[in-house]
């Protein structure tokens, strides 16, 4: 009991520790983007590795969560016969909700386990240490781009999602399941308000700086050889998602 | 030369994706009303859920919307609901105005039903009185009432002095319909062929086959209601048509008795049969609902019956 | 000239430095010896402020170091370059990058001034022609060598070198001993280099300290390591298993 308490107690110590290097790194990557902005080029390679490269596995996610958001509320509306109201639940899901969640969570997964994968490698084989012997601050050099990338194109990226997620559950919809098309459109623009997409993209932004920085410091932190760059890649991804999903519920609760 | 095709494509990346905010935004921005307004208020005692943002309905077209709801309370208190409404929308002085719901998903909005067309137009900044709405806990009242009628109703079904009642005029017919009273009948009714002439006989041979007619088909509804009885399955409707033919032929029946009072009543030997049916087929036409209800009840199917039965 | 003034580190509970005291003189270049694992490279990262002392203090040019903030640092580490154990280029750039790296975050050089100083360096090192190869592409010789190019192009008082020579056959370690010599030589920088090679440690060194437990046990010029009597030294560099040294199986 005792043992377990003390393991407890540890291992909280060890979170508020990592929350503490965690807001520190954050701190340190909005300074540097305000008083000392790094070079252009350093930021375009970030924003197309970022952004673009993104593109498809976003374009794709989002596409089927719209379908699937169709084909489900479809079932469940269909049987009170109200299937207009299918453009509401794709409309108000794709801005709001999933078209940012799961774009985080993508990026997360994609750009995340590169940054931290990257960075790991650049920690064990002392690269960041070399940095430092060169006189330049790694998280000026190596964090900032990224993060000033990752905030400016993910809110992007979640357009790109919410935007074919809602042109697949249209397809779904009207072409497939055979809903009125006026109806759908006129439902779904009725109870989707501009504020609704204003609020997914404050979301996104949240998800973008979470999973820049904690894959970021997850990377930095790496111990170990290979083998922890492979921890702190799986720590990075998994972090980002649940901490992204953790936000999503606090900020659900303060947009609305 | 490959930092300029980055440059370039990540150019085009935030290019588009600012295109389609900028096409979303506008889409979801629903800016119909950017247009010049006007706008009016309507006191409302209680809105029943009105938000700010709701549609304005003239005659069913949408006109505006509800820019700001105030409760106030000065000689009375109650709601300001302040709309804005396109300019050009003529709404006069004596205009109902109600809150509707919207589809079934019953989002409130407010509805103008215009009048007449001569009573002066309302300007910016006036103020209409509005229709209250009903309440929902009045509906809920309502709603109450209708199901507990229903369920008494259910409930006299299996009610044991329905049972009864029911069980007694089965017995009356049974006995109208049962062997013994037949042949007494048909001996009787040979006996009235003998004794009358041959001016009667038609008159006579029809009151018969009237009547054998009646009591065959007492015996089918008897039947169907021991069947009845036993399974409280078959709905209202069924056993409402049968009664109506059963009571059709009753009338019938008793039409040609009553005709013949003066030769038929007296052929009848059995006088008790004769005021048995007499007053069951009286009772059954005045209470009908005898068959189905509560003895005691002397008011039979009122409105609100009529009223539940119209719900299914 | 740095001075490490009685400095202890302990990783984890592992004491790895345990008061520890050396001097490294302006114009020499001092090697340090000792077992794997002793904390060579930790007192080197030291010495660069890379990693701060639990208690002790570290003076480069009678500034201590380890009291200094982030800014100030960067400043004192520009008077540094370093020779990394596995050279740690930045993978992602070309040598001609890595090489240029610090002219070109720290000076308002244009790049092709950038350009030529680059083939400058990698001449000074062997290595001219290989500006656009990537790292991945290179041996681990040439890696050192590169990186050597990129520590001296900082300009820097002090050339600190982890294992310069480990990991590498004995021709290209001699090259790189005399590109060792070179530096101290033309560019009159002082050195301070980390290795358990004793044929490159008598070579390259003007004075030689040996590190064990924490402590420097003797420190001295090659002859006088080479005669050394204590019998920590004697086992080292007699690359005896029998000896007072603890062979710990960690
Ligand atoms: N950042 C660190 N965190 C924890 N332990 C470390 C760290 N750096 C070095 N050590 C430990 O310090 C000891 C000395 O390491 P090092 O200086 O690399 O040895 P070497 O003399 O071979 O260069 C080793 O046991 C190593 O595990
Ligand atoms: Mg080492």
């Amino acid at each position: 009991m005792m043992q377990f308490f003390v393991q407890f107690w540890d291992k909280f110590c060890f979170w508020l520790w990592r929350l503490g290097g965690l807001s520190r790194m954050l701190a340190q990557a909005l300074k540097y983007t305000v008083v000392n902005p790094p070079r252009r080029s350093t930021i375009l390679k970030q924003m197309f590795e970022i952004g673009v490269m993104s593109l498809p596995v976003v374009l794709i996610t989002g596409a089927f969560t719209g379908m699937v958001l169709a084909v489900q509320s479809y079932y469940q509306f269909h049987k009170i016969t109200m299937d207009t109201a299918v453009g509401i639940i794709v409309g108000l899901s794709m801005t709001n909700e999933l078209g940012p969640v799961l774009t985080a969570v993508m990026i997360a997964g994609r750009v995340g386990a590169a940054m931290a994968a990257e960075l790991g490698t650049m920690k064990v084989t002392e690269q960041i240490d070399a940095l430092h012997a060169l006189g330049v601050d790694p998280v000026q050099y190596l964090i900032v781009p990224r993060f000033i990338a990752s905030v400016a194109l993910v809110p992007i990226l979640t357009v790109f999602s919410i935007f074919v997620g809602i042109v697949g559950g249209y397809i779904i919809g009207v072409e497939l399941k055979g809903i009125n098309a006026t109806f759908f459109l006129k439902n779904m623009l009725d109870y989707t308000r501009p504020a609704d997409l204003f609020s997914g993209l404050i979301k996104t932004v949240v998800f973008a700086v979470i999973v820049c920085i904690v894959s970021c410091y997850e990377g930095f932190h790496a111990e170990g050889g290979a083998e922890g760059v492979g921890k702190a890649t799986t720590e990075a991804v998994v972090s980002s998602a649940i901490t992204i999903l953790i936000a999503d519920f606090f900020l659900s609760i303060v947009l609305l | 030369m490959k930092e300029k095709s980055i440059e370039f494509t990540v150019g085009v990346f935030v290019f588009i994706g600012m295109a389609l905010l900028g096409y979303l935004v506008l889409r979801f921005g629903n800016f119909s009303y950017t247009d010049k307004t006007y706008e009016l208020t309507a006191k409302f005692k209680y809105t029943n859920g009105v938000i700010v943002g709701a549609p304005v309905r003239c005659a069913g077209v949408e006109v505006g919307k509800v820019e700001e709801l105030r409760l106030y309370e000065d000689r009375d208190s109650g709601v300001d609901v302040v709309m804005s409404i396109k300019q050009g929308t003529v709404i006069r002085k004596d205009v109902v105005c109600l809150v509707n719901s919207l589809g079934i998903m019953g989002e409130k909005y407010i509805e103008f039903l215009p009048q007449s067309v001569t009573t002066p137009v309302l300007l910016s900044g006036d103020q209409v009185r509005g229709q209250d709405p009903v309440a929902m806990t009045d509906l809920m009242e309502d709603g109450k009432k209708i199901a507990s009628k229903i369920d008494t109703m259910i409930s006299g079904w299996s009610d044991k002095k329905t049972q009864e009642n029911v069980k007694d005029a089965i017995r009356n017919f049974k006995q109208l319909t049962d062997e013994e009273t037949q042949r007494s009948l048909k001996g009787a009714l040979s006996n009235i062929k003998d004794v009358t002439g041959e001016p009667n006989k038609q008159n006579l041979e029809e009151t018969l086959r009237n009547l054998r007619e009646f009591s065959e088909r007492a015996n089918r509804v008897t039947q169907r209601l021991d069947e009845l009885l036993e399974n409280n399955k078959e709905s209202f409707n069924v056993i409402g048509k049968k009664t109506v033919d059963l009571l059709d032929a009753m009338k019938r029946v008793v039409d040609h008795v009553e005709k013949g009072e003066g030769t038929v009543g007296q052929l009848l030997k059995d006088k008790e049969i004769s005021t048995d049916i007499k007053d069951f087929v009286k009772d059954i036409k005045a209470n009908p609902w005898k068959l189905f209800f509560k003895g005691e009840e002397k008011k039979p199917a009122g409105k609100g019956k009529g009223k539940a039965f119209g719900i299914f | 000239m740095i001075e490490i003034q009685d400095v202890y580190k302990t990783f984890n509970g592992v004491p790895v430095l345990k008061g520890l005291n050396l001097t490294i003189r302006d114009g020499e270049t001092m090697v340090i010896i000792g077992r794997s694992g002793c904390g060579k490279s930790v007192l080197l990262k030291h010495m660069i402020g890379l990693l701060k002392p639990d208690a002790g203090r570290i003076l480069v040019d009678g500034v201590d170091i380890a009291a200094l903030g982030p800014r100030e640092l960067m400043e004192i580490r520009k008077k540094f370059g370093m020779l990394f154990q596995g050279a740690a280029l930045f993978d992602s750039m070309t040598v001609a990058e890595n090489v240029g790296f610090a002219l070109y975050e720290h000076t308002r050089m244009t790049d092709q001034e950038i350009r030529e100083r680059v083939t400058l360096y990698l001449s000074m090192v062997g290595m001219e022609g290989i500006e656009d190869k990537k790292p991945a592409e290179l041996s681990g010789g040439m890696r050192k060598r590169v990186g050597l190019a990129r520590a001296i192009a900082i300009g820097p008082q002090i050339i600190l070198y982890d294992e310069p020579t480990t990991g590498i056959d004995p021709i290209m370690g001699d090259i790189i001993n005399d590109l060792i010599l070179k530096m101290r030589d033309t560019l009159s920088v002082s050195g301070c280099a980390v290795t358990h090679d004793m044929t490159s440690a008598y070579k390259i060194a003007d004075r030689i300290a040996m590190m064990y437990d924490g402590r420097i046990v003797q420190i001295g010029s090659p002859d006088e390591i080479k005669n050394s009597t204590n019998p920590i030294v004697r086992q080292f560099i007699s690359g005896s298993s029998k000896g007072p040294i603890k062979i710990l199986d960690d």
